[in-house]
């Protein structure tokens, strides 16, 4: 059974000031949207934003979910303590769906690198892990859920796989995953391995939300950039783990090149029918409900 | 490599990750180097990342400053700023919050301090976009304001003063003004402006910042010989440019 703290919402879209004029109202088809927390964080010196305000209009007819990039939970130095009051001021005032961050590390206090940073799948990493997932949920009230990311080295040290590691880390600090569709591929690609494993081993009723992106194919390697639409290979990896998974949130992020508006709701909308074929193929004992 | 620790792993690799020379061996970095993508590639893709995501945040945000020095100079301006005030911000919007201070005491850049006065303008036009909204904390204008009356600024409004005259060094006409230049940075709607102010209208913004109310000015009025129907003006003016958001009576304010 899934966690409750993550009902199925339905199909959305990364919320980007770029498509502002779209959500002046609820966009047709789109159900609920993410926002990147650090674009509504008030600053450290206490100034809050003019996005939020924008923000809290799109939250007034939407479902908002806060996604952030700069937790840095894998850092091996203590949570910023400034981040979660701030964290937790945006999220009293806004009241999201839910909250979700990256499994990763940014940088160190001192020097924030702006980028998912790969982490080892260690039992030292996993030790820190649980206890700092622990204090935040704590500290948030709120059940986190955090986000596989795309990687380009895999380290030496190693306990577990990736995939593994991911399912162990859930199950111990009681949180849920994000389960981003196109990264599990980049990194497949990336680092050699089959993503159908990798999805198999994600426990099912840890998986709150799925993301669906585009990547730059290099021939021998892919980066992901999120500036291109899903590819053939996620929509199938995707068709596969709404079979498995059964009905999870789902929403297409774009983070740059921004397509029109349109072609982006046909995405949304590709995703949706995706799930409808599936749903229809499911046989009796495998619908939604039984998921 | 074995035994490296977490701490002593993202030491390394944050440091091969932001610093341009600082490649080491895999085994140093205790990463996997596993073919067909050889392992200085995969560093790259991380290295590249970072510094694009960077300057990109940085080039919207001093315009001015990346005309003034040309593409390569700009670049070169951003890595020497990393290199000193590495982004300690949980956003991307704050990284600039350093750079005129960091232009106003490094080499060579401090040898033209019209930078450090640019750059210093165009952190404020940035912040007064981004402030959120206050509250409105009385009907708008001045209607039934009194003497005993605090004045609200808009939180987007910023107060700049500078021995350059940055409208000027925008054009790249760099000749430092014969006296020191005032700015007041306002928004309206979603549109920001500026304009100059006289000193002593620098003065009493200022006074108004830190919570004067408008009797407490009066002194300063009449040090500065503002007569009561220039003073109007400005506050008429204020009040317009949404300044001035609203008022509040002393014993309120308390």
């Amino acid at each position: 059974m899934r966690l409750p703290d993550f009902p199925h919402l339905g199909f959305g879209v990364g919320f980007r000031h770029h498509y502002s004029e779209q959500f002046s109202t609820r966009p047709e088809k789109i159900d609920w949207v993410e926002a990147i927390t650090e674009n509504y964080l008030p600053w450290e010196d206490g100034t809050w934003v003019r996005p939020i305000e924008m923000l809290e209009k799109v939250r007034a007819h939407t479902p908002v979910a806060l996604h952030g990039v700069s937790l840095s939970i894998g850092s091996h130095e203590p949570l910023d303590e400034s981040y979660l009051w701030r964290w937790k001021e945006l999220a009293d005032r806004l009241e999201p769906a839910w909250i979700s961050d990256h499994l990763c590390w940014t940088g160190s206090s001192a020097h924030n690198a702006h980028d998912l940073l790969p982490l080892p799948y260690t039992n030292e990493t996993l030790a820190l892990l649980v206890e700092k997932i622990s204090r935040i949920q704590e500290f948030m009230g709120r059940r986190l859920m955090l986000e596989n990311v795309s990687s380009y080295v895999e380290f030496k040290e190693a306990d577990y796989t990736e995939w593994d590691f991911l399912a162990a880390l859930a199950k111990k600090a009681d949180c849920g995953l994000l389960l981003d569709v196109n990264n599990v591929y980049v990194s497949s690609i990336n680092h050699g391995f089959d993503p159908m494993t990798y999805l198999k081993a994600i426990p099912k009723e840890r998986v709150g939300q799925i993301h669906l992106a585009g990547h730059r194919n290099k021939g021998t390697y892919c980066i992901d950039t999120h500036d291109e639409p899903v590819c053939d290979g996620v929509w199938k990896l995707y068709r596969w783990a709404w079979q498995h998974f059964g009905p999870v949130s789902t929403m297409i992020e774009r983070d740059d090149r921004y397509p029109e508006w349109n072609e982006l709701a046909l995405e949304v909308d590709r995703a949706r029918n995706l799930t409808k074929e599936s749903n229809a193929k499911l046989r009796p004992t495998e619908t939604s409900a039984t998921l | 490599m074995p035994n490296l620790d977490l701490q002593k792993l993202q030491q390394r690799f944050r440091k091969a990750v932001t610093e341009l020379d600082a490649k080491q061996s895999p085994a140093w970095l205790g990463i996997k180097d596993t073919p067909p993508i050889p392992y200085e590639r995969r560093l790259d893709i991380y290295q590249f990342a970072y510094f694009a995501r960077i300057h990109e945040s940085l080039c919207d945000d001093f315009a001015g400053i990346k005309k003034l020095l040309g593409d390569k100079g700009f670049e070169k301006l951003c890595r020497a700023y990393l290199g000193k005030y590495p982004s300690r911000y949980a956003s991307l919007a704050e990284l600039g919050r350093r750079l005129p201070l960091f232009l106003k005491e490094e080499k060579p850049w401090k040898g033209k301090p019209y930078l450090a006065a640019l750059a210093g303008f165009e952190w404020e036009v940035f912040v007064s976009e981004v402030t959120a909204n206050p509250k409105l904390h009385s009907p708008p204008g001045l209607a039934g304001a009194s003497a005993a009356n605090f004045f609200f600024l808009h939180p987007a409004v910023r107060l700049y003063e500078s021995d350059w005259d940055v409208d000027r060094v925008k054009k790249g006409k760099v000749a430092k003004s014969a006296k020191k230049v005032f700015w007041v940075i306002h928004r309206q709607d979603c549109d920001i402006y500026w304009y100059r102010i006289s000193a002593v209208q620098y003065e009493v913004l200022s006074l108004l910042f830190k919570g004067h109310a408008i009797d407490s000015l009066v002194a300063t009025f009449e040090k500065r010989k503002v007569t009561q129907k220039q003073a109007a003006a400005w506050f008429k003016r204020w009040a317009e440019n949404n300044i001035i958001t609203g008022f509040q009576n002393a014993q309120a304010h308390t």
